[in-house]
């Protein structure tokens, strides 16, 4: 005999009513973020990429945590990154300690930091090399910080209210668009280098605002350009006929739906931030001289590639290399999770 | 409670809704698309008014017009003795709580990121109708109210198919307890089998809460069972306006005529060659002058063959020349009470000159599988 597998009964008006939904529709329902998040974990090369960058956050972590105690716990008495100055081993190349190793293996462990070379003042390169991950994972994260939110806000509030609010933020970003932002960075710097209201940005921080400053362009584009379709649709239409506010609207509608995007461009940003920061220190206008970075390896590599020391420059770009790898292709997979539209590709 | 008052709820009178078209590189206005150009409608209390006509002809923006989703060039609409386009911000908020609409898309309608709890909870939310711990209490209710479980709370739209998704959407409508219902053709997107269950849904709804409708649809076989009254719109205005009963057994205005031929009719051997219309419907952008329709209207057309040429004017329609009554191209046809009833309202001039008219084909009555006007 055939058991009904749900019981269907009818409701006071007489239809059809389901009152045991199937057994997968009980309890909570599958969010589209918990489904973006399932096909992102899914992917291996997505979890291979964001191993990678959490490798690279845990360098700038851990040598962030360091030099604090280094400075300040002066019991421990670790050397901070500046004082690690060796000249008896200057301008030592990898292969010098690989045969070293040869010729006396027990040395493998006590010269380990020696393995990549050492820089004009006997510093390690891996060291250094590993020391530069920290102001590129800062920068990346605060220009980010400062962008995101800004591109987020004006975008959206650009494409929802349109008329003469969207004209003086398209206005914005195209005149600062048209700057090539190479040259509107190096501007930026220079106009840091007198306090401007009592704040000093001559350093770091100048990089930090002036990255955030161009690069919420793009964010900004990209929400705008979904804000103005989404406010067009018909569960917007439902929440103004409901009598809700156009920020509320904002708040509750529009930007849960375009949040992936600003996701997204997190992601790549934080590529641009990094390139941008390498720039800048290798012209000289990044970081502080003397702070450990990318930029500033490449730029010492001036003087080195000319007596043949190659390996300062090596190591900042393989690690720069992987870093900006790793961020594109977790990007990609974080577009292909999160997009609905491709969604069922 | 079945409501024997049948007073007016909403009154539009004069409407008009232009969008204008910006062109040149100053974006100066250079014409604009007449999407509503003077309608007319009144809806009573506890009623259906269906408004029908091809896509295009701005049905739906008449709605979204009265709910203020649409800015208006002109015209007056009352709800409820309050005129919608001048009242303050405050009003308009408690007003919105009377006036709801459900959408014809049940896959944009709802937002994909919020669960059918909180979708439903909005109007709650927004208009603070019953406190927060009474929130999910109220909205399993509805849920119940539209046939779907109270345990589909915690769930997402794209959980659901299109007809669960349009009952959701009628849940979020009635949260809110309106008084008001804008159906903007809630059955198009759905099977057929759907569209009687959501049809029921509405009509049982109707019956139990005393709601009035404003039904836009394209299909007339859709509203001959649903409706009350009948408007029919074409290129922005209503043609002709009348009780269902009357509207089906003896439509006026032409257009009117050939829509109600072309409804496909399921009998082989009755097969008839409708009356199809000549040509398309023309833009809003640039109507043409006097009655809008009669580029198309097979009913100049007839009697222009009659009357003399002083009186009859040749016009490329479809790059063929024919011969139209230039009356009908000079002067905008009025809503006017046809001569044997006052509440059977048309808008053809040629109707208005006595009894010429166009031999209408007799047809069987429409045959939609209906019993006894529930959908089965």
């Amino acid at each position: 005999m055939n058991q009904p597998i749900g019981k269907i009964g009818a409701n006071a008006n007489g239809y059809v009513v389901q009152n045991d939904p199937p057994e997968q529709m009980v309890g909570a329902g599958r969010s589209l973020w918990g489904d973006a998040w399932r096909r992102l974990w899914r992917d291996r090369s997505a979890k291979i990429c964001l191993a990678v960058i959490l490798l690279y956050a845990l360098m700038g972590l851990s040598t962030a945590a360091y030099d604090l105690l280094a400075e300040n716990v002066k019991a421990l008495n670790w050397p901070t990154f500046q004082e690690m100055v060796d000249f008896d081993h200057r301008d030592q190349s990898p292969g010098m300690y690989w045969s070293n190793i040869w010729k006396d293996p027990s040395r493998l462990i006590a010269d380990w930091r020696q393995m990549l070379g050492t820089d004009w003042s006997g510093r390690p390169i891996l060291l250094k090399t590993i020391w530069g991950a920290k102001v590129s994972m800062t920068v990346g994260l605060m220009a980010n910080i400062i962008a995101i939110p800004l591109g987020l806000f004006l975008g959206a509030v650009a494409g929802y209210y349109g008329r003469w609010v969207d004209n003086i933020v398209v206005w914005l970003y195209s005149t600062l668009a048209s700057i090539p932002s190479i040259l509107l960075l190096i501007s930026l710097k220079y106009a840091f280098r007198t306090p401007i209201m009592g704040l000093d940005l001559s350093g770091i921080h100048g990089v930090y605002l002036a990255l955030g400053v161009i690069s919420w362009i793009s964010t900004c584009r990209y929400i705008r350009a979904e804000t103005l379709k989404l406010r067009e649709l018909d569960y917007v239409m439902a929440a103004r006929a409901t009598g809700r506010s156009s920020l509320s609207i904002i708040r509750c509608h529009i930007l849960p739906n375009v949040f992936h995007i600003a996701i997204i461009n997190f992601s790549l940003g934080f590529i641009g931030a990094v390139s941008a920061e390498v720039i800048l220190s290798y012209l000289g206008l990044g970081v502080a001289v003397g702070t450990p970075s990318w930029g500033q390896m490449i730029n010492s590599a001036r003087m080195d590639l000319f007596a043949g020391r190659w390996w300062e420059l090596t190591s900042a770009v393989t690690a720069i290399f992987f870093l900006v790898l790793a961020l594109n292709i977790f990007g990609d997979r974080l577009r292909d999770a999160l997009d609905p539209k491709l969604k069922n590709v | 409670m079945p409501n024997e008052d049948h007073s007016p709820i909403l009154e539009v009178s004069g409407l008009k809704t232009w969008f204008p078209i910006h062109r040149g590189p100053f974006g100066r206005v250079k014409g604009h698309v007449r999407a509503v150009d003077d309608v007319d409608l009144l809806v009573r209390r506890g009623r259906t008014l269906a408004l029908v006509g091809e896509s295009g002809s701005g049905k739906t923006t008449v709605g979204r017009t009265i709910l203020r989703l649409i800015p208006a060039t002109a015209g007056q609409v009352t709800f409820e003795g309050q005129d919608v386009f001048r009242i303050g911000r405050g009003k308009l908020k408690r007003m919105r709580r009377q006036m709801q609409i459900i959408f014809q898309d049940p896959v944009s309608s709802l937002n994909p990121r919020m669960t059918v709890g909180d979708i439903i909870a909005e109007p709650l939310v927004v208009h603070r109708i019953v406190p927060r711990r009474l929130r999910q209490e109220r909205v399993e209710s509805l849920l119940h109210r539209v046939g779907l479980s109270p345990a589909y709370i915690n769930r997402y739209p794209h959980e659901f198919s299109g007809g669960q998704r349009q009952r959701i959407g009628i849940a979020r409508a009635l949260a809110s307890e309106p008084k008001f219902i804008i159906c903007d053709e809630p059955v198009s997107a759905l099977d057929v089998s759907i569209q009687a269950q959501i049809l029921n849904l509405l009509k049982d709804l109707q019956r139990d809460l005393g709601l009035s409708y404003l039904f836009i649809a394209h299909n007339l076989a859709v509203v001959e069972h649903f409706a009350d009254e009948v408007a029919v719109m074409y290129l922005g205005r209503i043609v002709e306006r009348a009780p269902v009963d009357k509207l089906y057994s003896t439509p006026l205005h032409p257009y009117t005529q050939s829509l109600l031929a072309s409804v496909p009719r399921p009998d082989p051997v009755n097969r008839h060659d409708s009356a199809r219309l000549p040509g398309e419907v023309p833009s809003p952008v640039n109507p043409p002058g006097g009655c809008p329709f009669h580029p198309r209207c097979p009913l100049t057309r007839k009697l222009a063959q009659e009357l003399p040429p002083n009186q009859t004017l040749p016009i490329a329609s479809e790059g063929e020349n024919v011969l139209v009554v230039r009356r009908c191209t000079e002067e905008i046809p009025r809503l006017a009470a046809a001569p044997t009833d006052d509440e059977h309202l048309h808008a053809c001039l040629m109707r208005q000159v006595g009894g010429a008219d166009l031999e209408r084909e007799e047809s069987p009555p429409l045959d939609h599988g209906l019993d006894e006007g529930r959908w089965v």
